[in-house]
C-alpha cells in the first residue's frame, strides 16, 4: 500500500514538473516575441512641471533616499538638490537604504488639493481636535492658519486646485 | 466544570510557554516606545558639532573635502552620498547606518549625528512595527493567544480565590482603571 502510495505521489511529481517545462519553454518562446517599451525617466529636477503628464503611469527617476518614515517605514524621501518626492509602498523600506543613491520605478500618483478639500480637512480636525485641551486649541489654530492661507493662495493664483504629486513604489535599484 | 477547569489550566500553560518570547518582544518594544518622548527607543544618537574650514562652497574636489572632514570627525561610518540643498547653502551628508553630517556652506557650523542601533531595542521595535505580512500573521494570532489566555485564567481556579472570589476583584479592578482612563482623558 506505501508503495503504491509513494509511485502515485512520484508520478505526480513527474507530471508536474513536465508541465512546468513545457510552461516554461512556452514562457521563453513568448518573452522572445514581446517588445520591451522603455519606461520614461524623468529628473527630479523637471518632475513638478512634468508629473501632470505622467499621472497614473510609471516613470523612472533617480535620487539620494533621504530617510525612510519612522512611522511605518513605508514611505521614503527621495531627493535631488532641493528638489523630492515621496515614495510610498505597501510594505516597510529596508532602513539600511537611507542615505543611498537609488532608481526607483513608481506610477505616478496626484492629490488634488481644492477648496472642498480644504474645507473638509478643517471640519475634519475640527471634530479631532475639539477636545478643549491647551495643546489640542493651539495645534487647531496652527491647522486653520495653514487651510486660511492656502485658500487664499488658490484664489490668488485663479486656479482651481493645487495636485502634490508623489510615486507609488513599484522597484527600486539601489547604486552600489 | 472540572473538564473546563482541566483544559484551560493546559491551553493557559502550554499556549503561555510557546508565546514567551513574542511576549517579551511586545512588553519591551511596548515599554520602550511609551516613552519615545523621552528617548529614541530604535537608535542611540551621538551628536558631534564643529567648524570645519573645508570650502564646499566650490564643488571642486567635493568627495575629498568630505572624506577629510568626515576623518575630523573621527567618523566611524562610511560615507554614502552627498547632497546640497536651500539652494547649495547646506551641504547634507549621508553615511552608513543611518548616520549624517550636515554642512553650513557659508559658515562652515557642521553638526554631525551619529546613529547606533539600541541592542535588544531596536530588534524588538523592528518586529513590533510589522516588517512584513508573515510577522503581520504571527502577531495576529499572538493577539488571539493573548485572548484565549485572559479567558482561560477565568477558570483556572476554583473557589474563594477564583474568578467568583477574590480574582474577580482584580478583574473589576482591571476594567474599571481604563474606563475611568477613558472617561477622565
Amino acid at each position: 500500500m506505501i508503495k503504491r502510495i509513494l509511485f502515485a505521489f512520484i508520478a505526480v511529481l513527474f507530471i508536474m514538473s513536465c508541465n512546468e517545462d513545457s510552461d516554461n519553454t512556452n514562457n521563453q518562446s513568448d518573452t522572445t516575441e514581446i517588445t520591451s517599451t522603455e519606461l520614461p525617466v524623468v529628473s527630479l529636477a523637471e518632475f513638478d512641471s512634468l508629473a501632470a503628464n505622467y499621472v497614473g503611469k510609471e516613470i523612472k527617476i533617480s535620487g539620494i533616499i533621504d530617510h525612510i518614515c519612522k512611522h511605518g517605514g513605508k514611505k521614503l524621501l527621495l531627493v535631488d538638490g532641493d528638489k523630492d518626492i515621496h515614495v510610498l509602498g505597501d510594505e516597510r523600506f529596508d532602513e539600511s537604504l537611507s542615505g543611498s543613491k537609488a532608481t526607483v520605478i513608481g506610477i505616478v500618483e496626484e492629490e488634488r488639493i481644492d477648496s472642498a478639500y480644504l474645507a473638509e480637512k478643517l471640519k475634519h480636525d475640527q471634530g479631532s481636535y475639539g477636545g478643549g485641551s491647551e495643546a489640542d486649541k493651539e495645534k487647531l489654530a496652527r491647522i486653520t492658519e495653514y487651510i486660511n492661507m492656502m485658500q487664499d493662495s488658490l484664489k490668488k493664483s485663479g486656479v482651481d486646485h493645487f495636485s502634490n504629486y508623489s510615486l507609488k513604489f513599484i522597484s527600486l535599484e539601489e547604486e552600489k | 466544570m472540572k473538564q473546563l477547569r482541566k483544559w484551560s489550566r493546559i491551553l493557559h500553560r502550554d499556549i503561555g510557554f510557546f508565546f514567551i518570547g513574542a511576549t517579551l518582544i511586545y512588553a519591551i518594544s511596548g515599554i520602550a516606545v511609551n516613552h519615545i518622548k523621552d528617548w529614541n527607543p530604535n537608535y542611540i544618537v551621538t551628536i558631534k558639532k564643529i567648524k570645519t574650514n573645508e570650502n564646499f562652497a566650490s564643488k571642486d574636489n567635493i568627495k575629498t573635502k568630505i572624506l577629510t572632514l568626515l576623518n575630523n570627525l573621527d567618523s566611524k561610518y562610511e560615507y554614502k552620498s552627498h547632497n546640497f540643498i536651500e539652494n547649495g547653502k547646506i551641504l547634507r551628508i549621508y553615511l552608513e547606518g543611518r548616520s549624517s553630517v550636515t554642512v553650513n556652506v557659508l559658515t562652515g557650523e557642521t553638526v554631525a549625528e551619529f546613529m547606533k542601533k539600541r541592542p535588544v531595542f531596536y530588534e524588538v521595535n523592528f518586529l513590533h512595527y510589522n516588517p512584513n505580512k508573515w510577522w503581520t500573521w504571527f502577531s495576529d494570532i499572538f493577539a488571539g493567544a493573548l485572548i484565549l489566555l485572559a479567558l482561560t485564567s477565568l477558570f483556572m481556579v476554583k473557589g474563594k480565590k477564583g474568578a467568583w472570589g477574590r480574582g474577580g476583584i482584580y478583574i473589576a479592578l482591571g476594567i474599571i482603571i481604563p474606563l475611568l482612563f477613558l472617561i477622565f482623558s
